[in-house]
């Protein structure tokens, strides 16, 4: 095969090379330009995610079920106020004494919500002679460290940020709903105003502007204590009260590893 | 024609041309669309933290209430009510912090039953009352919010305390201690 070099030829080469290399820098520009279109701004200032871990606890022995935290939550994140749509709410458990002549030790339980606590608990349908015991148990995002939601979600909507949040980017996110089904504590439901998936945000515009999630911050009996492990207060509460009790997390059989903790629950809690 | 180098027929030449194409065109189309943070911090786009961190709080919190109410505070920060947050009970006021002239919501006296009506689920170390049977008149006759053990003296608001004058004759009087009892009657049966 026998080769011939041309002035054509050869020019040609060059000056494909030579403007190749000059449509880099303008290729970079014109990215630039189609960058600024999708990207919004407004953010507080000095924030940086990678120096917070955010965690929070709560504290069963000390919720009252007054609904305060979920009626702040809807307020704070512009929740639909309609049933069925919760960043965080309120669970009633009823735990009935063993039937007689039965060997159990406990009988059965009973759950309810009705609006997520928010109107408060009505006097319960069983007599109080055959409760064992009842209490009340807000849930919210478990803040998983290993979520089943962020890895169904097929466009990298949904993510594990690096301060311990788990949140839903509602420009990615088309509202498949695999994320709504794929957590194990029903935490996520679909906005009917937005289209798109949504959960508890551990309130990010409030902890990135040095203030506590509305539920933390409303609830008057201090049952949740919201705290930052990287950057502890002096006496810090939440790391006082991990020592002084016993915490732990909901269904840790699905080793979901979840960052919110709870202290004092019966094992029919799930 | 099995001699080197091999002619590549004209279809696969198409083919492969054709292909080239197709990931070319997706590898410059990636290049201009995929956002400049993602994979900032992981498979997603970085720049979301931002956005999603930008919206306005709606509480003020606590700390916006002690710049002009610290008094109310200290006085709350002494009783039994020190763990309460200014806006539980008189409402959203980031509006009445930016601007003092918007005031918060009032709250009606059935709010303090939102808390403390008896309820078996409550825990048994919380103050709870069986309304029927405490008393008919205001929370606020025998109790001060802020600090609820407590007694007001000051005088009620005109239309309160005429309401009051009807009330006071015919129901019993009632000290702040009996809060505490009925509670501690109602949950006893309750473990």
């Amino acid at each position: 095969m026998s080769k011939s070099f041309s002035r054509r030829g050869v020019l040609g080469s060059l000056g494909g090379i030579v403007g190749g290399l000059l449509s880099l820098p303008v290729a970079r520009h014109v990215k630039a330009a189609v960058q600024r279109v999708f990207a919004s701004a407004g953010a507080p200032e000095g924030y940086d995610a990678t120096k917070h871990w955010w965690l929070m606890v709560i504290d069963i022995d000390r919720c009252i079920g007054c609904g305060l935290c979920a009626e702040a939550c809807k307020n704070e994140n512009h929740v639909p106020k309609v049933p069925t749509y919760f960043r965080t709410w309120i669970e009633r458990y009823i735990i009935k004494k063993p039937r007689p002549g039965t060997t159990e030790t406990r009988g059965e339980t009973l759950v309810d919500s009705p609006n997520g606590g928010i109107d408060g608990f009505p006097p319960s349908l069983v007599p109080r002679e055959e409760i064992l015991k009842s209490f009340f148990v807000p849930k919210l995002c478990n803040l998983c460290h290993q979520s089943p939601c962020t890895q169904a979600c097929p466009v990298g909507a949904t993510f594990d940020a690096p301060d311990g949040a788990v949140l839903i980017d509602p420009n990615y996110c088309i509202g498949c709903g695999f994320c709504i089904q794929a957590c194990p504590y029903g935490c996520r439901y679909f906005n009917p105003e937005t289209k798109t998936a949504d959960k508890c945000s551990l309130c990010y515009h409030r902890i990135t502007r040095g203030l506590k999630p509305a539920c933390v911050e409303i609830c008057p009996t201090g049952a949740r204590i919201f705290g930052d492990l990287k950057n502890p207060v002096p006496d810090d509460p939440i790391l006082r009260f991990v020592r002084d009790k016993k915490v732990q997390t909901l269904k840790p059989h699905l080793g979901t590893e979840p960052r919110v903790l709870y202290a004092g629950m019966d094992k029919e809690v799930r | 024609m099995a001699g080197f180098p091999l002619k590549i027929p004209p279809q696969i030449n198409r083919l492969i041309l054709l292909t080239l194409g197709i990931v070319g065109s997706y590898l410059i189309a990636r290049y201009f669309l995929t956002p400049a943070t993602f994979g900032q911090y992981g498979w997603y786009r970085g720049a979301a933290l931002e956005e999603i961190a930008s919206r306005t709080p709606v509480y003020a919190g606590k700390l916006a209430c002690d710049e002009c109410h610290s008094e109310k505070l200290e006085m709350l920060a002494k009783g039994k009510h020190q763990t309460l947050s200014c806006e539980g009970c008189h409402g959203v006021s980031s509006q009445h912090a930016a601007n003092p002239d918007i005031l918060p919501v009032k709250m009606a006296g059935s709010h303090c039953i939102r808390c403390h009506e008896q309820n078996d689920s409550r825990p048994t170390w919380y103050k709870q009352i069986v309304v029927k049977d405490h008393y008919a008149g205001k929370c606020r006759e025998c109790h001060m919010p802020h600090n609820p053990t407590e007694v007001p003296e000051e005088p009620q608001p005109a239309d309160q305390a005429a309401k009051e004058e009807k009330q006071k004759p015919e129901s019993p009087e009632k000290k702040p201690g009996a809060v505490e009892k009925a509670g501690k009657a109602e949950k006893a049966e309750v473990p």
